[in-house]
């Protein structure tokens, strides 16, 4: 009889190790440290990592640390040689719940920053990269010396903290990468001729400074996607073989500077692209780690059991349940990542704390003090969905009324748009939780606000009168036939999409936005560009720093914001994609709480931690 | 500049002369409070002579961060910090006031992860977040937030307090009806809080720059009102995320350009007026004084560049000016890193140790020094050692000085760029250092001659492997130097990140050539944006006519000059024929062998830009210890 598949709450062996389950916690920015000391892993670290392995995380990589002091990528990246007590501290906190913790160490390279330093990158060679445009300067002997044993004394420091092991970073942001590709090693010495000697020397020498006790990880970038000079599958096969002995998992990515989006894609791009690649890559003696997207535990367990993969990396999963392993074990789903980005991605100037659209993690979730009074939620978008969870889970009896017939509120239509097709799946986690709990859930009913009892109020906005249709009527009503021109002053990416969609349908498109790009507000998400190319690709005209003044008979007059000259557009229908408001409110009383876009229009992420905040209140 | 060292009194204080340094985000904050930085900040300025300090905006609700190290005014830690900053500015005989604000709807909920409150729900065009509007119950406690904000100022013993209610302000945002009420509780809490010892002013938005926007009627007519309860009247122009270039403008916008805001309020009231805008050199803050447009000049950026600009105003002496580059100080705070300057590599570091801490070394023992290269890398270089006491010889190979940076400036309005050279210059002759031009590369007998030898040899230009044997296909600075002359129907390549390709652009679409540029990224000149130029830009360039295309890669050429060009959003390869192609690229450092043990700064390390210049250049020039040291 042959053995039961493996599914991801097993253990697993890694090396000299076992890790409690196969699931990873991959490495990622937060900007949680504490900004007196900027570049150690603090308090706020141990608390993200110690929650994913009380969730059944098997192996935990923490934020990368750069293995030298002048690369400093980002104002919190973490420094190894401040580090020792962060990775003491968190494998503490993680040796409990049977998770291997691998410190991450790096060096950007010409990814980098030179604003914290205020001196030059260093790189391979003289190549600026996409991104900031800047040209590093060429590491010599001495400096490439000094990577070399940055690398090993960061690795010793982090196993003598107590460290399972590291993972050595070759993937999207790295030197190691910069000196494997064609793309930025331009070199005439040793380390051009042979592009993986870099590579070769920093993991000999990390495996000589931990021993053979502790584990080494490499994250190595398999496809640049730029196949004239860049890393190709065949190529990182061939740098796998070179380091098998040294390593004892490898989590391939793919991506590199000129495609920085590909590694951790949004929904555009089907979830657990890289499975097709990993038979290509398995070496012997290696263990095979599954990542990029990999978000449903479905997809997860069946690269397991098909034995493409020894492991699964689920970070975004996991920042949007901690709890995902406990809770696949005891036949629960867990709340789904709707893979939009908006969150969780932290490496942005403005130095934002990781968080998460679904899971909203500023407002911890939280077993509190049952109070047996009813509550009324008024609505059944994301807020009230949240809230009557909250105060359900607590034992408090709730009733959810909503006006619509079926649940979700504006999500409803916003997952009929390309790339948020997810949310549909966030609204049936919820339906599906409130079912269990058995709150009674009725649809079809205006609630009026009663004078008195205690009531959340999740209404959601309403449409701003202005010109045209509202972004909102289009998506839930449709348009009437012909060329549209979309006015879209504030760019939150609901246009774009919305243009894709009807660009889809064959229609004549037209965005007009204010700032230099069309939808601005996707630099925080990584589709900005990708988004460029999607809109130009279907013949969408993204007209940028201009306004809509004017429409009548079938056109739009626009106007430059700069020089005012203006142009005209043909618009048989012009949609108003700039925001709602929120709806006049009943008077404020003290039983009676305003959540989600009822307070003031803006995403699902406010409208989760606003519905759970407010029971957690109503319960205390 | 007599009339710049007449004291001036505020309400109950006195301040020494009429030179103040304005508020202004410095991102020093840790933690939202203040820190050691600001007070040797706020110190060196006051250290160099001038009379008023204001220190960066205060905020007083927790909830109100549209930046993430604004400092929380609110909370009580903020005492000691107070309390450095008021002793490092007194120990030199200046006043210091604080600056509170609450920046309403111009926020996010980024940092507090709460709803924002504005004055209505209308979403701030750069913030673009829809705001919550903030009730009659809200704006008592805002009210409120100032009067505590302002016991710890007091507590902290600072001077006084200015209330801003100008470039990012929710007083401002408010209809007039409701700002005037409210600003007057504000101030009468404020005055509650500090008492009648201290200086009470507010700083007032006189031409908002956007249509329907507040002017400097609204200016004169909310200052009429309020005069009677402040010492002084503080005036700007511009919305932070709204016109940002018009309060920070950039190089070719003239000095006093906001003037006429000061005047009009000078002429209403009687209390004391600051007038603010690109003043760089103590002649043009005389001249704002004498022509009576105000009583206090802010020099903001003029004293970020030169920290002894105030004493040297009032003895009459040459100070270092700000260019208005705007590459330091606004570029960087608007990316939430640590302001800096690109000619003063010791702003916003003045609390470190390290090199760029503004210390002479007259003491250090004496070496000899040779610095190969005049561009602004080896003039800062040997300004640096010199003052350290140390024997400069500086050789540059062309026949003046300056290197880009003077090509750079003879593009039409970045000719400021050329004062970074003179004001170099002029301290190099009054060091002491011996300039030699048209001199050879690294005559052996300088090198064996020098205890140290710092390479500042820049970088040369590099054409793209496709420009190679093609007529016509030259760089931008065969176009700047004038060794050609395109005409007709002009390409400019811009595959940089800097102002080269828009300045070639420039210079020839006014020779009236036919100009077309075409970048790789998805914006055109965005280089300029951050540094707030590319507004100007783009009139100009409508003016012009000079058309500009994103997104496309040149991936060939061909005699003609013929471009092969891909649209690479659109995946399309289409021929591009012109008279001339102009390209705008990144160098290749220039590194020539010496034999000897060199320090190489600024391009010839890696080719970047004038401010990574003037600081490797200063750091190697301050580094240099001894005469049998190489470094
Ligand atoms: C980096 C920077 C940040 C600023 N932040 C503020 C501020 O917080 N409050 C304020 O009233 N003005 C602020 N300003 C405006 C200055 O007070 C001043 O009006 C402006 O810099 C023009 O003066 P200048 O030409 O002398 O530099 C800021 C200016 C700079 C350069
Ligand atoms: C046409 C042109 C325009 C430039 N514009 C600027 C500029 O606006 N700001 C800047 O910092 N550097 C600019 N640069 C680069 C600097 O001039 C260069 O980094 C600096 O001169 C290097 O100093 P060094 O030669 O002494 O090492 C420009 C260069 C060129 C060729
Ligand atoms: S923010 Fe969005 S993409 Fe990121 S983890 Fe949460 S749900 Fe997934
Ligand atoms: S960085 Fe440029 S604009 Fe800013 S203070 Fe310095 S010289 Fe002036």
């Amino acid at each position: 009889m042959p053995a039961d598949p493996v599914v991801l709450g097993d253990p697993v062996v890694l090396g000299v190790r076992t890790a409690g389950s196969r699931v990873l916690f991959g490495p990622h920015v937060t900007n949680v440290a504490d900004p007196r000391r900027p570049r150690a892993l603090g308090a706020d670290h141990v608390g993200h990592y110690r929650a994913r392995a009380a969730g059944g995380a098997g192996v935990v990589v923490t934020e990368v640390a750069s293995v030298v002091a002048d690369d400093h990528p980002y104002e919190y990246a973490p420094l190894a040689a401040e580090c020792a007590d962060g990775w003491a501290a968190i494998a503490d906190a993680c040796r409990p719940y049977r998770t291997l913790v691998l410190a991450g160490l790096g060096h950007t390279g010409s990814q980098g920053s030179s604003a914290y330093t205020r001196g030059p990158l260093r790189a391979p060679s003289a190549v600026p990269d996409p991104a900031s445009g800047e040209v590093p300067a060429v590491l010599d002997a001495d400096g490439i010396a000094a990577v070399v044993s940055g690398f090993a004394r960061a690795a010793a420091a982090a196993v003598e903290a107590g460290c399972d092991g590291v993972e050595i970073q070759a993937g999207q942001h790295a030197l190691l990468r910069q000196f494997l590709s064609g793309l930025t090693n331009q070199r005439d010495d040793a380390y051009g001729a042979d592009r993986g000697l870099l590579l070769a020397e920093v993991l000999g020498a990390v495996r000589d400074a931990v021993g053979a006790d502790a584990l080494v990880g490499l994250r190595l970038a398999v496809d640049e996607l730029a196949p004239w000079a860049g890393i190709t599958p065949g190529a990182a096969r061939a740098v796998l073989e070179r380091v098998a002995g040294l390593v004892d998992l490898v989590v391939p990515v793919r991506g590199s500077a000129l495609s920085v989006g590909a590694t951790r894609p949004d929904a555009h791009t089907p979830p657990g692209f890289l499975r097709p690649l990993l038979a290509e890559l398995r070496v012997p003696g290696v263990a095979m780690v599954l990542a990029g997207s990999v978000v449903d535990a479905a997809d997860a367990g069946s690269a397991l059991a098909t034995g493409d993969a020894d492991v699964v990396e689920m970070t975004r999963a996991q920042l949007a349940d901690a709890d995902l392993v406990a809770l696949v074990r005891a036949g629960d789903t867990p709340r789904p990542c709707v893979l939009t980005n908006q969150e969780c991605r932290a490496r942005d100037v403005r130095n934002p704390r990781v968080s998460c659209t679904v899971a909203a993690p500023e407002v911890p979730e939280r077993v509190v003090a049952r109070r047996a009074d009813p509550v009324l939620v008024v609505g059944a978008g994301p807020a009230g969905l949240e809230g009557a969870r909250t105060l359900a889970r607590a034992g408090c009896a709730v009733r959810v009324v909503e006006r619509a017939d079926a649940a979700g509120g504006l999500l409803r239509w916003v997952a009929g748009l390309p790339g948020r097709e997810r949310f549909a799946r966030l609204v049936e986690w919820y339906t599906g939780e409130l079912s269990a709990l058995g709150v009674d859930l009725a649809f079809g009913v205006v609630a009026e606000v009663p004078a008195s009892g205690r009531v959340l109020l999740a209404t959601g906005a309403v449409d701003r009168p202005g010109r045209g249709t509202p972004i909102a009527a289009a998506l839930r009503d449709g348009l009437p036939p012909g060329p549209v021109v979309l006015d879209d002053p504030l760019g939150d990416g609901a246009a774009v999409a919305l243009a894709e969609r009807l660009a889809g349908e064959g229609r004549e498109v037209a965005i007009v936005a204010p700032g230099v790009l069309v939808g601005p507000g996707l630099a925080r998400t990584g589709d900005l560009v990708d988004a460029q190319v999607r809109l130009a690709r279907a013949g969408v005209r993204r007209v940028t720093e201009a306004r809509v003044v004017g429409w009548s008979s079938g056109s739009a007059t626009v106007a430059d914001v700069i020089t005012g000259a203006t142009t005209s557009l043909p618009a048989a229908v012009l949609v108003d994609a700039g925001p709602r408001r929120a709806p006049a409110g009943p008077s404020p009383r003290a039983d009676l709480y305003v959540v989600g876009d009822a307070v003031a229009p803006r995403t699902v992420a406010e409208a989760v931690r606003e519905g759970r905040g407010a029971a957690q209140e109503l319960l205390s | 500049m007599s009339l710049l060292a007449d004291p001036v009194r505020l309400g109950p204080l006195v301040a020494r002369n009429r030179i103040a340094f304005p508020a202004h985000l410095t991102n020093a904050a840790v933690a939202r409070l203040p820190t050691a930085q600001h007070a040797a900040y706020y110190g060196a300025r006051a250290a160099g002579g001038a009379g008023l300090v204001i220190t960066e905006e205060q905020s007083v609700d927790p909830a109100d961060q549209p930046y993430e190290k604004l400092v929380d005014g609110t909370d009580p830690a903020v005492v000691p910090g107070y309390r450095a900053i008021a002793d490092a500015v007194h120990a030199h005989g200046a006043l210091v006031f604080a600056q509170l604000g609450h920046n309403g709807g111009q926020s996010s909920s980024l940092y507090s992860r709460a709803p924002v409150d504005g004055a209505d729900d209308e979403a701030d065009p750069m913030f673009r977040e829809v705001p919550r509007p903030l009730a009659e119950d809200g704006l008592a406690r805002l009210v409120a937030g100032f009067g505590v904000v302002a016991g710890h100022v007091a507590a902290g013993g600072l001077d006084g307090v200015e209330v801003q209610c100008s470039q990012a302000s929710l007083i401002r945002q408010l209809a007039p009806s409701r700002a005037l009420p409210l600003l007057l509780a504000v101030l009468a809490a404020v005055r509650e809080a500090i008492g009648p010892d201290r200086v009470l002013g507010v700083r007032l938005q006189g031409d908002e720059g956007v249509p329907g926007g507040s002017t400097a009627d609204d200016a004169v007519r909310l200052a009429v009102a309020v005069e009677a309860h402040v010492d002084y009247v503080n005036t700007a122009v511009g919305v932070a995320t709204r016109t940002l270039p018009l309060i920070e403008p950039p190089m070719g916008v003239p000095a006093g350009y906001a003037a006429h805001v000061p005047s009009a309020v000078r002429a209403a009231v009687s209390v004391p007026v600051i007038g603010v805008g690109r003043f760089t050199t103590p002649t043009q803050a005389l001249d704002a004084v004498r022509s009576g447009s105000c009583d206090l000049v802010g020099v903001v950026r003029g004293q970020i560049a030169d920290p002894s600009f105030a004493a040297k105003a009032l003895r009459g002496a040459r100070v270092r000016r700000c260019i208005g580059c705007n590459q330091e100080c606004i570029a960087r705070v608007g990316l939430d890193q640590r302001l800096g300057c690109a000619v003063n590599p010791a702003a916003g570091h003045e609390a470190a140790n390290g090199p760029f801490a503004a210390s002479t070394r007259a003491n250090s023992p004496f070496a000899r020094v040779l610095v190969i290269g005049g561009g602004p890398a080896g003039l800062a270089a040997a300004v640096a050692a010199a003052r350290c006491g140390h024997a400069v010889t500086l050789a540059e190979r062309g026949d003046a000085l300056g290197g880009q940076l003077a090509l750079a400036a003879r593009a039409p309005e970045r000719g400021e760029l050329v004062n970074v050279v003179s004001d170099l210059a002029f301290e190099a002759r009054e060091l002491g250092v011996e300039v030699r031009l048209r001199s050879s590369i690294g005559a052996a007998e300088d090198t064996e001659d020098a205890d140290v030898v710092v390479l500042a040899t820049g970088a040369r230009p590099a054409l793209p492997a496709w420009a190679s044997g093609l007529d016509r296909v030259v760089d931008v600075t065969d176009v700047l130097a004038g060794r050609v002359t395109p005409s007709g129907h002009v390409l400019v390549v811009d595959a940089g990140r800097s102002h080269a390709a828009t300045s070639t652009a420039e210079l020839l679409a006014r020779r009236g050539a036919t100009v077309t540029t075409l970048t790789s990224a998805l914006v055109a000149a965005g280089a300029l944006a951050p540094t707030l130029d590319r507004e100007r830009w783009r009139r100009r360039a409508a003016d012009l006519g000079v058309v500009e295309h994103t997104d496309r890669v040149v991936l060939g050429a061909r005699p003609g000059p013929v471009l092969d060009v891909l649209d690479h959003l659109r995946g399309e390869v289409a021929p591009w024929p012109a008279d001339w192609v102009v390209h705008a690229g990144p160098p290749t450092p220039e590194v020539p062998e010496l034999g000897v043990p060199v320090v190489r700064v600024g391009d010839c390390l890696a080719p970047r830009d004038l401010g990574a210049a003037i600081r490797e250049g200063t750091a190697a020039g301050e580094s240099i210890r001894e005469r049998s040291s190489r470094l």
